[in-house]
């Protein structure tokens, strides 16, 4: 939060200005090393590897001067993340091997003169320093003197985005910043002359800059992998143990002795595990099997699924020979950089799964990824505004019309010319911020932990990659993934899953509610599971009732499979791939395609696209059209793939366009094909996926979809239970209660802390009551384990629960069984009396009232209780007074093609774009009778669209319109229902 | 002879006040957030807002969502204040025991004024159409034999003028939310009362019968709600303590975070609040520093003023202003309340003391201000 010079503008400009080498010392720092040294590869500058180190008592510029030097920087930082009070002469002492040291300071270079040879300790001449006190300082202690940029900024008058980006670090105001704070406003990009003309008595020093970046290293390479590996023999060992374990799991796998398999499993076998054992990957699959093995359902995600080392490893498990997945997406012989194997585990095993690793690894060897978060548009305009003074609600009022991931820069046109921002009224103070914030979008604002990649290095982590420590307590590297990756650190990503939560959770219930344990069982096991083919769970797909169903459950893609019809497999994995906001056109062309309309593939020589109906889906049909029609190398291709789906390396899309367009030309292919492939090609911007990911991910989608089908109860609750998924609690309990399930309120002798579910009945579980806390959960099921309560008093007197407690169990219901001859009056007097009373006293009287809580006074319970009502629909205060004037969602179908009007309370909603980059919005609202889809259109989300973000019942007029069978209500009118019946 | 209590209540006082201001807000959708929090509460709502939707209530974040159009004014405490004070006056002619309760609401002691006012119905008209009159503001008046009861009334009949007959209190009361009794409001009671749901008075009424039975539910408050539910009140209608408060604002030309800006004002208000003082020849033993944010939060710090000269008073008025000002948020208005004034006295000094420089400079724009106002020197 210093520089607001992209590292591509700095590289560009050094090379515009005839600059051979720059030096990147961002301040106690490496944090873009990486890409720094591919930007300055793509702008001919020699990199050179650097840190400016602030600590409590010293300014130091540090600089590589070979391998080894680049080591101690990496040490040097990580310590004073540790401790930023160090001063440089304490860790140069420990560490100062291969690293030129520069400083202005004059404590400073009298500390290190006697620590360092002059020949790598200089006089740092910066903006800001006197050349007089350099010189002095330079006879001094004998040393040379360097001039230096110091940059910050482009041109002085970015000065002042400089003092916000501090302000806002600093979390104050542009007043309120010291001097310490902030850098010299002479701190800008100067070309050689301007550097003369700074210091115009240093020419010595400005050659000297050069003399020091000619000694410095600035070939970089970190294309070889570092395995957490071992020695020759270790790799040796390691190697057999793979064999042994492959085929003794291939034995599990496929139910039978490993001579007996068939020859192509064994052919698959034999050539995957040469190709890993040739490259040395044996150690790594090791360790990933040992970390799988510390739980039972996982799930492995990305390329490795298209391994059968990793299916009979049971780090994977799709059979790849079945799902015809090509290993090659996964290890090439021509492929340079180790792709990584990603891990989905229970979301509530991961936290002990990452133990495990950093207890057996040991923190010195090991270290969490991190997340580099950037300032984007939305947090730019919030964080200026903070430090200009304005309120929550006045930067709401702008921020809220700013998507999450809105990437745009030209934050001002934007403002002005989008629709959304029509009803904001900005003074000259917020069109300041605007103005000022799209200056500094983009600039890295903080670390933040990866949601569960791990890097494991065969010895020492702070030798690699400078790391800190995250708030959360975990140690992370400076660097996040992309470049975790591209400096040849090994990643594995073990990341938690709700929904193999919810798929453990679920076999528990069916196993307890059979009577038998998982383990006996000869069929409800995760492994065992063989959703696929089986008929009832494909019509639960093809009627798109997949709420709650892993990756499958938003509108969109309930939508698709009902439109589609086809959920097969393969369907599903292609459905699973081609929902992504860049392929909506395609996803349309598709379903046309699936039903029937006849078509052609693009090419013949892209045969490969038959299996998507000759539309790109996946991720290695990239990389293929590419090495067919533009004659890419298997590298080339792979990088080509991987530039369309990073969003750090957008900028180089244009290149590799051009380089497919000229490859393909060249080969003969017409003009017309190849714009079309591209504009396929293209469609893979921001994020998309390779067949063995989606195929991994259509597995556990299947098996989430059979336990649904034949297990809904325990299913839902499970569901339920672990929080997950796309919509609430309320949506999912609404879901269960279209399948015919009754819900049950929390009962003291049937509840568990989670949801069970059993037959046709959902018993809420105590974990559904507001404000309950854990420690009384614990003492009401320690105590029921002795012997359900017989009465309320004997609940009261065994458990003794405090008021507030007392009050929330009650108000939940959970004594209504036990007392079923009492109104909830009755009860909650007497459980305020038992709280209140003094043991000596004598009983209190019964309650003045007696009469039972009438519905609205339930549903009002409920909702502060609960947070939704679940004996009665919220629209049911409403109901009497829209009788005859609203149609039930069940009848939406008999009315196509006519504008009618319904009454539904907010289920999920979803922001949009236009071709015209308008904005618009898809809406899930339901009734009593069903859930039913929306949409608002641009001219109708501008008018109606401020709505939604308040309110959560609605009564709408629209207009009903069919495609493939599926409904949809094109909103034309709506309006708050709550407000329209205020006081009526 | 009966005792007699009038609560008078000028309804939506702040909303009423404001209008008063400012003409052009009679016709406008308006509403008053008390904000104090960041989520702060409308206390106030025109008509006209309330056909767009707003309650009073409402949190202020959701009437922005909800309505860009209705005016969401900040809680104006000087200006109610002063409005406040003006109508104490005019209320004290009526008798000469007035307590003043929240902003826009009065007690009227009127016991043994029989014989000046024959009949209370009419005097209560009288007093509502006077405040008319001088204030243009419209208020209700409730009359019963004690604060509470009166106090009630004016909140829940609409009618100027409404008399609870002695007697007739409990019946009254019976058919009211329970939420209408003070002791009611008190966390402790009212989780009880929800909890219960004992929603009228008239459950109350039942339950206070048995003491008991309330004292077990109620605790430390059985004998307070019992008085409350039988309509009972026996506290007397007592006239403020007057204290004295110097009190100076500085509304800033524009919202700021700019600390210079800031610093100046702040100077500003040390010179207005240490002229008052020198006049008087007083410190302060109580000084309250108050900022005013944009958004409506307000923080302050208090400190105590030892000496009088400008300095020392900038000193400590720049100290309360650094403590308070913990936001990073523009600040509209700062003020600054001296109170608890005791005589300034210093030992004679033979020698020239070190700050007399600083007391004759304050002594010489003292003398400016005098002949050309207070705020003549920024």
């Amino acid at each position: 939060m210093r520089g607001m010079m992209s590292q591509q503008r700095i590289l560009s400009l050094s090379a515009k200005m005839g600059m051979s080498s720059v030096a990147l010392t961002e301040v106690n720092g490496l944090w873009g090393f990486i890409r720094f040294i591919q930007y300055a590869h793509d702008a001919g500058i020699q990199p050179i590897a650097g840190v400016n180190l602030k600590t409590g008592q010293d300014d130091v510029i540090l600089l590589a001067e070979n391998r080894s030097g680049y080591q101690n920087l990496c040490r040097i930082i990580s310590s004073v993340h540790k401790d930023p009070s160090q001063s440089a002469a304490s860790l140069l002492r420990l560490w100062s091997t291969g690293l030129f040291v520069l400083t202005h300071q004059d404590k400073t270079l009298k500390d290190l003169s006697s620590l360092i040879s002059n020949t790598h300790l200089f006089v740092e001449l910066r903006p800001g320093v006197s050349e007089q006190m350099a010189v002095k300082f330079a006879n001094e202690y004998q040393l040379e003197i360097v001039a230096t940029g110091n940059v910050y900024f482009q041109r002085s008058e970015d000065y002042r985005s400089h003092q916000i980006l501090r302000a806002i670090e600093g979390n104050t105001t542009l007043s309120g910043l010291s001097e310490d704070d902030i850098v010299d406003h002479r701190c800008w990009f100067r070309s050689e002359k301007e550097m003369i003309d700074l210091f115009p008595n240093s020419l010595e020093a400005i050659n000297n800059s050069q003399y020091l970046a000619d000694r410095c290293q600035t070939d970089w390479s970190f294309v070889n992998t570092v395995f957490p590996g071992l020695s020759l023999k270790e790799t040796h060992q390691a190697n057999l143990k793979l064999k042994q374990l492959v085929q003794k799991g291939a034995e599990k796998r496929y139910q039978c002795q490993y001579h007996e398999l068939d020859a192509e499993i064994k052919d698959r076998i034999h050539y995957e595990l040469e190709l890993i054992l040739q490259k040395g990957f044996a150690p790594y699959f090791l360790i990933v099997r040992d970390i799988v093995q510390q739980t039972k359902s996982t799930i492995g995600r990305g390329s490795a699924a298209a391994s059968i080392v990793s299916y009979c490893l049971f780090i994977t498990q799709v059979d790849p020979i079945r799902y015809h997945l090509q290993f090659e997406r996964f290890i090439h012989p021509e492929r340079e950089d180790m792709p990584d194997i990603d891990v989905d585990f229970p979301w509530d095993e991961r936290d002990d799964i990452l133990e495990y690793v950093f207890d057996k690894y040991s923190e010195d060897r090991t270290a969490m990824v991190a997340n580099q978060v950037f300032l984007r548009p939305r947090s730019a305009v919030r964080e200026v505004a903070k430090v200009y003074g304005f309120s929550e609600d006045e930067i709401k009022h702008i921020t809220k019309r700013m998507g999450y991931y809105v990437s745009r820069r030209d934050l001002e046109t934007w403002i002005r010319t989008d629709s959304r921002f029509a009803a904001a009224k900005l003074d000259d103070a917020l069109w300041d911020v605007i103005r000022e914030s799209e200056k500094i979008v983009g600039v890295f604002r903080n670390p933040s932990v990866h949601p569960g990649g791990v890097v494991i290095v065969p010895d020492e982590i702070r030798k690699y990659v400078p790391v800190l420590r995250a708030p959360k307590g975990v140690q992370i590297t400076e660097w996040e993934k992309d470049q975790v990756e591209d400096s040849g650190l090994l990643k594995i990503d073990l990341l938690g899953n709700r929904s193999l939560s919810v798929v453990r959770d679920t076999l528990k219930q069916v196993n307890l509610n059979k009577g038998v344990r998982a383990s006996s069982s000869r069929y409800i096991n995760y492994h065992k599971i063989q959703p696929v083919g089986d008929i009832k769970t494909e019509a639960l797909m093809k009627a798109g009732k997949t709420m709650g169903v892993f990756y499958i459950e938003s509108p969109a893609t309930r939508q698709l499979l009902a439109k589609a019809g086809r959920v097969d497999f393969e369907h599903v994995v292609i459905y699973s791939s081609i929902i992504r906001p860049a392929a909506n056109r395609f996803t349309n062309i598709m379903l046309d395609r699936i039903h029937g309309k006849p078509w052609e593939l693009i090419h013949p020589d892209l045969a490969f696209l038959e299996e998507s109906y000759g539309i790109m889906v996946y991720e290695e049909q990239v990389s293929l059209t590419a090495r067919v029609m533009a004659g890419m190398s298997y590298a080339q291709s792979d990088v080509l793939r991987k530039t369309m789906s990073r969003t750090s390396l957008q900028h180089l899309i244009s290149h590799w366009k051009k380089k497919f367009i000229h490859g393909s030309q060249k080969r003969g292919y017409e003009e017309s094909i190849i714009e079309k492939v591209w504009d396929m090609i293209a469609s893979f911007q921001g994020y998309s996926f390779c067949k063995p990911h989606s195929a991994s991910y259509a597995m556990l989608s299947f098996t989430c979809a059979y336990l649904k089908t034949h297990h809904t109860a325990e299913f839902l609750a499970s569901v339920l239970t672990n929080q997950g998924g796309y919509y609430s609690a309320y949506a999912y309990l609404g879901e269960a209660r279209r399948w015919g399930i009754k819900i049950l309120p929390p009962d003291i002798n049937r509840s568990y802390q989670e949801y069970r579910g059993k037959k046709q009945q959902i018993r809420m579980g105590l974990m559904s009551i507001k404000g309950l806390k854990d420690k009384i959960v614990k003492e009401i099921l320690a105590e029921r384990n002795v012997g359900n309560y017989r009465s309320l008093d004997d609940f009261l007197i065994r458990v003794k629960p405090d008021l507030s407690d007392a009050i929330l169990l009650t108000n939940a219901g959970c004594f209504q069984e036990l007392e079923p001859d009492n109104t909830h009056r009755d009860i909650a007097y007497q459980v305020a009396a038992f709280c209140l009373q003094d043991s000596t006293q004598e009983p209190i009287s019964d309650s003045p009232n007696k009469d039972d809580l009438n519905p609205d006074e339930k549903h009002q319970l409920e909702i502060s209780t609960f947070g939704f009502p679940i004996t009665h629909h919220p629209l049911m205060p409403y109901r009497s007074k829209l009788d005859g004037k609203v149609l039930p969602a069940k009848d939406i179908p008999n009315y196509t093609g006519r504008t009618v009007r319904l009454a539904g309370v907010y289920i999920t909603r979803k922001e949009a774009r236009t071709k015209n980059h308008e904005a618009m919005e898809f809406l899930t609202l339901e009734d009593e009778t069903d859930i039913f889809e929306c949409v608002l259109f641009p001219d109708v989300f501008r008018e109606y669209g401020d709505l939604i973000y308040w309110e959560k019942l609605f009564l709408i007029r629209g207009k009903i319109e069919e495609s493939f069978g599926v409904h949809t209500v094109t909103i034309e009118k709506m309006a708050s229902l709550s407000t329209m019946f205020k006081g009526k | 002879m009966r005792r007699s209590v009038f609560h008078l209540r000028l309804k939506h006082f702040e909303l009423q006040a404001e209008r008063l201001m400012d003409k052009t807000l009679q016709t406008r959708a308006v509403a008053i957030v008390h904000s104090n929090r960041q989520d702060g509460k409308i206390i106030s709502v025109s008509n006209e807002a309330k056909e767009e939707g707003l309650y009073v209530g409402m949190s202020r974040s959701l009437a922005r969502q909800m309505n860009r159009r209705v005016l969401l004014l900040p809680y104006n405490h000087s200006l109610y204040s002063r409005l406040n004070r003006y109508l104490y006056s005019t209320v004290s002619t009526f008798t000469p025991i007035v307590e003043p309760g929240n902003l826009g609401q009065f007690y009227l002691d009127m016991n043994g004024m029989d014989s000046v006012y024959k009949n209370l119905q009419n005097t209560g008209m009288t007093l509502a159409r006077t405040v008319h009159d001088k204030t243009q503001l419209s208020g209700a008046v409730g009359i019963s034999t004690n604060k509470l009861v009166s106090h009630i009334s004016t909140s829940v009949i609409p009618e100027i003028v409404n008399e609870v007959f002695p007697g007739d209190e409990p019946s009254f009361l019976s058919p009211l939310d329970s939420l209408r009794l003070p002791t009611v409001q008190q966390t402790s009671v009212s989780k009880i009362v929800r909890f219960l749901f004992l929603d009228k008075v008239a459950h109350l009424q039942a339950i206070v019968k048995n003491e008991t039975d309330t004292h077990v539910l109620f605790g430390k408050y059985a004998k307070r709600l019992t008085l409350e539910a039988e309509g009972k009140d026996l506290s007397a209608v007592r006239p403020p303590q007057m204290k004295e408060h110097v009190t100076e604002q500085i509304v800033l030309p524009a919202d700021t975070n700019d600390q210079n800006e800031l610093y100046t004002a702040v100077n500003t208000l040390s010179g207005q609040i240490g002229f008052h003082l020198r006049k008087r020849n007083q410190t302060a033993k109580k000084l309250e520093l108050e900022i005013h944010y944009t958004d409506g939060i307000r923080c302050s710090r208090f400190g105590v003023l030892h000496r009088i000269d400008h300095a020392s008073v900038t000193a400590v008025i720049q100290r309360l202003f650094d403590r308070a000002n913990i936001r990073r948020n523009r600040i509209r208005t700062i003020l600054a309340d001296a109170s608890g004034f005791v005589q300034h006295t210093s030992q004679l000094d033979l020698f020239d003391p070190e700050d007399r420089k600083e007391i004759r400079l304050s002594h010489a724009v003292d003398a400016i201000r005098r002949k050309y106002g207070v705020k003549s020197i920024y």
